[in-house]
C-alpha cells in the first residue's frame, strides 16, 4: 500500500517523463517539418509546434530540475505563472488561425465556397470574444478572475470549433479531393485530439485531484498531447498522398452551394453615367467602336451610350 | 473497415469533448489549461508557498 507521500512523488515522476517526451516529440516534428519542407504550407502548425518546444525548454528545468539550479521556490513559481499565460494567451490565438488555416486548405478546390465560409468564420470569432468578454465581465461568485475567465472561454470555443472542423473534414474527405492520408487531415486529427484533452482538462479542474502542480491530472493530459504529436510526426514523416480530381456528381450539394456562392461573392459591375470621354478609351478600343458604329461622320461629335466597366 | 474505425474514432474525439463541455459549464467554472503535460498555476502570482513547487 503506497503512502499519500509515495503517491505524490510517483505522479511527479510521470509528469516529469511524459513532459519531457512531450517537449522532445513537438521539437522532433518541428525539425521534420522544416526538413520536408512544409512549414509554407502549415506556417500555424509550425508556429504552435514552436511555441510548445520553446514553452517546454523554459519551464522543464523550472518545474522539475529547480534544485539542481538552485532557485527559490518563489521565484521558480513567478517565472512559471508568467511562462504559463503568455503561453496559453498565444496558444489559444495560434489554435484559430491554425483551425482557419486547415479550413482553407481543406477547402481550397471550393473558391467561392470558402470565400461565403470566411464570412461565418469572422462572424463565429466576434460572436466568441463578445460572449467571453460578456461571460467574464457579469457579476459571477467569487472564483477565477476576468482575465482567467476570459482565456478559459476563448480556449473552449476554440476547442469547440476544431471540433467542428474535424467532424466536417472527417465526412467531407472526397469531396474536399482528400484522403485520410492527406497531411491536411492529419493536421486536424492532431489538433482534435488536442482540443478534446484541452476540455476534458478543463473539466477535471474542480475536483480535489488538479489542486496540486504535480497532480496524476497532467500525466494524463500529458499522453493526449503525446497522442496527438505523434499523429503529426506520422503524417509529416511520411510522403503526402496527392490532392485527387475533385469529381462531383451533378446533384452533390457542394456543387450547388459553390455555384451559389460564386453568384453571391461576383464583384458588381459599373456603369459609366458621365464624365466619359474619348480619351478614356485606348486606341484599340476606339477603332472597335467605330467598326461597331460606323464610319465617323466630320464635325459631328461621336456619340457614347453609357457602358459597363468591370 | 479503415473508414469505420477514423470515423467512429473522430466522433469519439467529438463526444468526449462535448460531454466535458458540458460538465465544465454544469460547475460553473471555467478554467485554463495547457493540454499538455505542463501543470496549469492555479495560485496568484507571488504566493509564498510557490503553489507548492517542489
Amino acid at each position: 500500500m503506497m503512502r499519500p507521500g509515495e503517491i505524490l512523488m510517483t505522479a511527479k515522476m510521470l509528469v516529469e517523463y511524459v513532459s519531457i517526451a512531450e517537449f522532445g516529440l513537438s521539437t522532433l516534428i518541428l525539425v521534420a517539418m522544416f526538413l520536408r519542407k512544409t512549414v509554407r504550407e502549415f506556417p500555424m502548425l509550425a508556429a504552435f509546434l514552436g511555441l510548445r518546444s520553446a514553452y517546454g525548454l523554459l519551464t522543464i528545468p523550472v518545474l522539475f530540475f529547480r534544485n539542481d539550479l538552485g532557485i527559490s521556490k518563489l521565484i521558480a513559481y513567478n517565472i512559471y505563472h508568467d511562462t504559463f499565460w503568455t503561453a496559453a494567451v498565444a496558444q489559444t490565438g495560434l489554435m484559430v488561425l491554425l483551425v482557419y488555416g486547415i479550413y482553407s486548405l481543406a477547402l481550397k478546390p471550393f473558391e467561392p465556397l470558402k470565400k461565403i465560409g470566411n464570412i461565418i468564420f469572422r462572424w463565429v470569432a466576434v460572436v466568441a470574444v463578445v460572449v467571453s468578454i460578456g461571460v467574464a465581465i457579469t457579476p459571477h461568485v467569487p472564483g477565477p478572475s476576468n482575465f482567467v475567465t476570459i482565456v478559459g472561454q476563448m480556449q473552449q470555443t476554440t476547442s469547440v470549433l476544431t471540433l467542428c472542423i474535424l467532424v466536417f473534414v472527417c465526412f467531407a474527405l472526397k469531396p474536399l479531393g482528400l484522403t485520410k492520408r492527406s497531411r491536411a487531415f492529419g493536421a486536424t486529427l492532431g489538433l482534435g485530439i488536442i482540443a478534446t484533452t484541452q476540455l476534458i482538462e478543463s473539466s477535471w479542474f474542480p475536483t480535489a485531484g488538479a489542486s496540486n502542480m504535480y497532480s496524476i491530472i497532467y500525466f494524463y493530459t500529458g499522453l493526449g498531447a503525446c497522442a496527438a504529436l505523434l499523429v503529426w510526426g506520422m503524417y509529416f514523416a511520411l510522403p503526402e498522398a496527392k490532392r485527387g480530381m475533385v469529381l462531383l456528381p451533378t446533384t452533390s450539394p457542394y456543387f450547388y452551394w459553390n455555384t451559389i456562392s460564386e453568384a453571391l461573392g461576383d464583384e458588381p459591375g459599373f456603369v459609366a453615367v458621365s464624365g466619359f470621354t474619348p480619351d478614356s478609351l485606348a486606341p484599340g478600343e476606339l477603332e472597335a467602336l467605330f467598326a461597331a458604329n460606323g464610319p465617323p461622320i466630320e464635325h459631328h461629335p461621336i456619340r457614347l451610350q453609357p457602358m459597363a466597366v468591370n | 473497415m479503415k473508414n469505420f474505425t477514423i470515423r467512429a474514432f473522430v466522433i469519439a474525439l467529438a463526444l468526449t469533448g462535448a460531454v466535458s463541455t458540458a460538465h465544465s459549464k454544469d460547475t460553473g467554472r471555467v478554467m485554463v489549461s495547457s493540454a499538455s503535460a505542463y501543470p496549469t498555476p492555479l495560485c496568484p502570482r507571488n504566493d509564498p508557498n510557490g503553489c507548492g513547487i517542489d
